[in-house]
């Protein structure tokens, strides 16, 4: 299926589709950002990251009409 | 409906900021209190410095709008969280630790109230405006770690502030869930 993967990275952020299995570990999904965004094909986002950029990121699953995972940093700060 | 927003801090305090004209019972609960360094980053006042955040935030809003807020100055704990929760028509949280998200998220699930999260990443770098549903409760990270109390995140702390009343509005209208992803240079709702 087509899955919309949100991706951030150091304030800048782009949307990749690709066509997948929602069932995908978490790490493969990493994995797939890091090779899309070095190849240039997320637009938003400079391709010069480093390797295992997504290494302590979250990734977050909605299941709506849109399959969207998104790809973000901790956010554990609020106060 | 009473809203209570748990934490008055960067995020809390701004959106109490913005949403002090709905008509709506609002309430805070925050232990912590006002220094210095919290004025460049959060709806405080210098009056306030050394008050408890969630009695200086009633004062000004009390004092600026003529808006009433209920505050509960003291920490949220497993003990209290019925307490201060009980009457909530809905639970905002902008807490910054991950031991009173879980407590609330516990608290929340098991009564079935509706809640939204915010957070913001280190450094000012994303932040998210979240239904319970789809929340991850991250840990902190090092101690010493970077976070958004300094000088130039108030942009940002801003948009998921202003985003974390948008969804609180779409709510109260009873319209579909909005959660939000935004970054210094965007901002999407989904």
């Amino acid at each position: 299926m087509n899955i919309l993967i949100n991706i951030t990275w150091q304030g800048q952020s782009g949307n990749y589709l690709v066509n997948m299995d929602q069932g995908v570990d978490d790490n493969t999904i990493k994995n797939i950002c890091e090779e899309a965004v070095r190849a240039g094909e997320v637009l938003g986002i400079a391709p010069n990251i480093p390797k295992n950029a997504f290494a302590n990121f979250v990734i977050d699953r909605f299941h709506g009409e849109q399959t969207r995972f998104v790809v973000r940093p901790k956010v554990p700060f609020g106060v | 409906m009473k809203i209570v927003f748990c934490g008055g801090g960067a995020l809390g305090s701004h959106a109490l900021f913005l949403a002090r004209d709905l008509e709506h019972e609002l309430a805070v609960v925050d232990f912590d209190r006002v220094e210095t360094k919290n004025l460049a980053s959060q709806w405080f006042v210098k009056q306030m410095v050394g008050k408890n955040k969630a009695t200086a935030l009633k004062m000004q809003l009390l004092n600026f709008y003529d808006v009433k807020l209920q505050d509960c100055a003291i920490k949220l704990t497993s003990l209290n969280v019925d307490t201060l929760l009980s009457g909530a028509g809905l639970v905002v949280e902008c807490f910054d630790n991950a031991e009173s998200r879980r407590i609330i998220q516990d608290y929340i699930r098991s009564k079935q109230k509706p809640c939204v999260h915010a957070g913001l990443a280190a450094n000012g770098e994303f932040g998210v405006v979240r239904w319970d549903e789809h929340f991850t409760i991250d840990e902190e990270g090092s101690p010493g770690q970077a976070t958004c109390e300094g000088r130039g995140f108030l942009p940002l702390i801003l948009r998921v502030s202003s985003s974390l009343v948008a969804s609180i509005q779409f709510f109260l209208a009873d319209k579909p869930q909005v959660n939000w992803n935004i970054s210094p240079r965007n901002a999407e709702s989904f």
